[in-house]
């Protein structure tokens, strides 16, 4: 059912500017946003996916990626449709960039399905849960109420009063940070560096649990020495927030082949240089997805594809052989 | 050609154009009772639950048994509410003294979400005010007004903080008494567009339950339903609407200070109770939120009696609803956003 959004200010003559994202898109009436969910309809902003659910399962928690945070459990993961980014090679276009045939339910509804199956967690994914950003309040407010932990997984493109509210009742985020070059954000993704990296900062204040991904672009953001920029950054906030170096793959409208092997071990090594926890995701290779002790180099997590065992970690989330703390949330 | 055969040339001509016209609207005909088959017809059935008339009207190859199972699961859902039954779970939770009860995920999730409106609207909705029913005869028909002392002393059983949930268990503090009769309804509802949807995912129709409405899917599949809203002040059992709205999901409530109440001295006592002052509330006779879901709908439309006009216009939206408000002196007020459920889409 279409509903009222909750971020935007009336302008004049029905015309009105929605405040949820950095694009801030000002809205005639009859009007859609960029990220084609939210429509101006006679001078109020209404969202038109509310309920509207694409995709609902159970996957590991690993998979969101979440390395560090209740490693080894399943997670409800549900998603909509819509972006307010239009990345070239997104991943997921068939319902960020169209809608595709929905099903609809409400917060109780997807509150009560995680419980009969026993999940502790909701993930918030797979499309942008910020154009989202109604039912994903209401699902984590009702979740949260019943101990259930929200998992957002996002682009990061959201303005800092929206990101604050929904921070009270989210307990883990992705955010993919998509290098660190202003121009190919702006180009190849239609979004803004800097207001990605003032989510990040924003969820690391806020002492909700942060893991970052960066998608490596061949010929769009993949040149070393850029993104050892993004590493020094990231470890000046803190070097312990675990970083997943993505493969791409050919997707939607961008086909270079995939990230060479070689490529991605090399930003690996850049990467280890200054963050202590970093892993390569989609190649499918161990070595890149354990955890190790970044102190004593012990093997703490190990995980073959989806299955993981805590080898090295004690009870309070510290390395058995050194005890240097390790795991904030297990 | 001679004037004669020229007649008959005319004639003839006129002959074969009626057969031609004929046949073409034979063929429009045909077509049109062809398209008619292939449109779904609707099943209505009306019958009386929660005391009010509960309209349903399905479409669907398992119209009959989806009509049946509706009724059925709403009689069961009215029983299992109903605070003055005696085998009904709140009629236990309310003569417990205060021990706890241990109650099924069903009642939790009513009794949660109406303690959860009860919460955002800062009490302006409260499922507690049952001594406050009883007080002024609403469960029995013995309608009366109590004095200030009554009253007071009935205030002090009311408040939803009384209402205490721990794991599956319930109990309520200081003698207060729970009816969950509007939200209860409207789950009721809910369950009704869920049951429809178990049976046949291509069901459309809707459900009105005296005023709690919830759309199955839209008209032929495609089409708005086209909802009136009753106007608060005409004549009894009359259907005379102010407004109409157009919807193909989602649910729509009305509460009125017509629905149940009675007169003293010329003055109207309803039973929408404020339960800050114990009486019934006043400013607002009517009021119709369109919301997510019915029980949504049904508990903000109670809250905005108690909100006040103007709270109500600027929190309603916060809390997912639209709203129609009509007040005392007979004005129509809407939030800015109901307007989109005025037109057809
Ligand atoms: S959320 Fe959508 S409508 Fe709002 S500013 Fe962002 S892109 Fe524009
Ligand atoms: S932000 Fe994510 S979902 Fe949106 S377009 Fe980019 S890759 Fe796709």
């Amino acid at each position: 059912m279409v509903r009222e959004a909750l971020f935007y200010e009336e302008l004049n003559d029905n015309t009105i500017r929605c405040t949820l994202c950095p694009h801030r898109c000002v809205l005639e009436d009859g009007k859609k946003g960029i990220c084609g969910v939210r429509m101006n309809r006679g001078g109020v902003l209404y969202t038109l996916n509310y309920g509207e659910l694409t995709s609902i399962a159970m996957d590991p928690i690993e998979k969101k990626p979440l390395f560090h945070f209740y490693p080894g459990t399943e997670i409800l993961s549900i998603s909509t449709w819509g972006c307010n980014m239009k990345c070239k090679f997104c991943q997921n276009w068939e319902i960020s960039q169209q809608r595709p045939a929905v099903r609809r339910v409400d917060p109780e509804r997807i509150v009560r399905i995680a419980m009969e199956h026993g999940s502790k967690f909701i993930a918030y994914t797979y499309n942008e849960p910020i154009v989202w950003f109604e039912f994903v309040l209401d699902t984590s407010r009702l979740a949260a109420k019943e101990g259930i932990r929200n998992v957002l997984i996002t682009n990061g493109f959201i303005e800092p009063e929206p990101l604050k509210l929904l921070l009270q009742t989210i307990h883990a985020v992705n955010i993919d940070l998509k290098g660190f070059n202003e121009e190919f954000y702006r180009k190849e993704c239609l979004g803004e560096l800097e207001a990605v990296k003032r989510s990040i900062e924003m969820v690391y204040e806020a002492g909700v649990h942060l893991e970052i991904t960066t998608l490596i672009v061949p010929n769009g953001n993949d040149n070393v020495n850029e993104l050892e920029e993004e590493f020094k950054w990231i470890a000046s906030i803190d070097p312990d927030i675990p970083l997943h170096i993505s493969r791409y793959f050919p997707n939607y409208k961008y086909t270079e082949p995939p990230t060479p092997k070689e490529k991605l071990i090399s930003i690996y090594e850049r990467a280890r240089e200054h963050l202590n926890f970093v892993y390569i995701g989609n190649l499918w290779d161990e070595k890149y997805e354990n955890t190790y002790c970044p102190d004593c180099g012990e093997l703490l997590i190990r995980r073959v594809g989806y299955d993981v065992e805590l080898v090295g970690i004690d009870e309070e989330g510290r390395c058995k052989r050194c005890e240097r703390k390790i795991l904030k949330h297990l | 050609m001679r004037k004669k055969d020229f007649e008959t040339f005319v004639r003839e001509r006129r002959w074969s154009w009626i057969l031609t016209y004929t046949f073409i609207a034979i063929l429009i005909l045909m077509v049109f009772f062809f398209s008619l088959k292939r449109v779904p017809g609707y099943s209505i059935k009306e019958s009386v639950v929660f005391g009010t008339r509960v309209k349903i009207v399905v479409s669907s190859k398992l119209a009959g048994r989806i009509i049946e199972a509706i009724l059925q699961d709403m009689r069961r859902i009215d029983r299992k509410f109903d605070p003055y039954d005696e085998r009904s779970v709140i009629y236990r939770i309310n003569n417990s003294n205060g021990e706890w009860v241990e109650v099924d995920n069903e009642v939790l999730f009513v009794l949660k979400k109406a303690l959860y409106f009860a919460e955002i609207t800062g009490g302006a909705f409260d499922p507690t005010v049952g001594v406050l029913v009883k007080l002024w005869g609403f469960n029995d028909g013995n309608y009366r007004i109590p004095s200030d002392e009554e009253i007071r002393d009935a205030l002090k059983h009311v408040g939803y903080e009384n209402v205490e949930i721990s794991g599956n268990k319930v109990r309520l503090k200081n003698g207060a008494l729970l009816d969950l009769g509007g939200i209860a309804k409207g789950y009721a509802v809910d369950r009704a567009i869920q049951i429809a949807k178990r049976y046949d995912q291509k069901a459309t129709g809707f459900i009105d339950a005296g005023g709690d409405i919830g759309i199955i899917g839209p008209k032929f599949g495609g089409s708005d339903w086209v909802i009136g809203i009753r106007n608060p002040r005409y004549k009894e059992n009359s259907d005379e609407t102010i407004d109409v709205v157009y919807m193909k999901d989602g649910a729509i409530a009305t509460s009125g200070d017509y629905e149940r109440y009675f007169i003293k001295d010329g003055k109207r006592y309803h039973h929408i109770f404020n339960p800050k002052t114990g009486y019934p509330s006043h400013g607002i006779i009517s009021a119709t939120v369109i919301a997510q879901s019915c029980a949504d709908a049904d508990a903000l439309a109670t809250a905005i009696f108690n909100l006040g006009l103007d709270y109500s216009l600027m929190y309603i939206p916060r809390f997912g609803g639209q709203a129609f408000i009509v007040t005392e002196d007979s004005k129509i007020h809407r939030t800015k956003g109901f307007g989109y459920f005025e037109k057809p889409h």
